[in-house]
């Protein structure tokens, strides 16, 4: 997996969902995204940082910045 | 999302099979909401049954009903999770599928499965969200409705 900062990593997750008031603390539920929007953010990140994210993982991934720190 | 009991889930579950039946069933004018309970019960005291259930401050607002079976056509393969259905109110959609979805792979694994099969409506095609959530399409499924003039 590529080595980012997790502020670059969040960065990009406010690109890919279309929204630059994402915060760390910003629950992914609350982003207004579908099942598959949800997922094909989760699989963009996985293709631009090289990194896989296990299912048990993603049942951790909560929030924005859980999210970067998975791929930071 | 949790796996629950059927006694517990089936006074909820009646009213939303109606809604489910409305937006996926097929062959609707030969058919009817209304499944066998007993049946059901009898799976979930053989150890057969696996029921997730949605939530929303308590009240029910959709369910991933499935079984954990031996497959006989595979003798040492170990359980097999199966589809039976699976059901979200509109209004409660966004994510909830995927949540749902991963809930039915972890408890299938903590059931000692490593094969989950699952599928969708024609009308209502989940495969893009379901080889992203890491299934492949093996099969395709068709209904023969013998009682009509064309099915010869």
């Amino acid at each position: 997996m590529e080595t980012h900062t997790a502020d670059f990593v969040l960065e990009f997750i406010r690109a890919e969902a279309g929204n630059q008031e994402i915060v760390r603390e910003t629950p992914l539920d609350s982003l207004g995204l579908d099942s598959l929007e949800l997922l094909d953010l989760l699989l963009a990140c996985e293709v631009r940082f090289r990194g896989k994210i296990s299912d048990e993982m993603q049942d951790r991934i909560y929030t924005a910045g859980d999210l970067a720190d998975a791929f930071a | 999302m949790q796996v629950e009991k059927w006694a517990d889930a089936i006074p909820e579950m009646r009213t939303l099979f109606h809604a489910h039946f409305r937006e996926l069933g097929v062959n609707k004018h030969r058919l009817t909401p209304r499944c066998d309970e007993a049946r059901y019960a009898e799976l979930e005291r053989l150890g057969l049954l696996l029921l997730l259930t949605v939530r929303a401050e308590g009240n029910l607002v959709g369910y991933f009903l499935g079984f954990v079976m031996a497959n006989a056509h595979y003798a040492y393969s170990g359980p097999w999770a199966l589809t039976d259905m699976y059901f979200i109110l509109p209004e409660f959609r966004k994510g909830a599928g995927l949540k749902l979805f991963r809930k039915f792979k972890a408890v299938a694994r903590e059931r000692g499965c490593k094969f989950a099969v699952t599928s969708c409506k024609v009308h209502q095609d989940h495969t893009a969200f379901l080889e992203k959530l890491g299934a492949k399409w093996t099969d395709k499924t068709f209904i023969f409705a013998l009682e009509d003039d064309a099915c010869r």
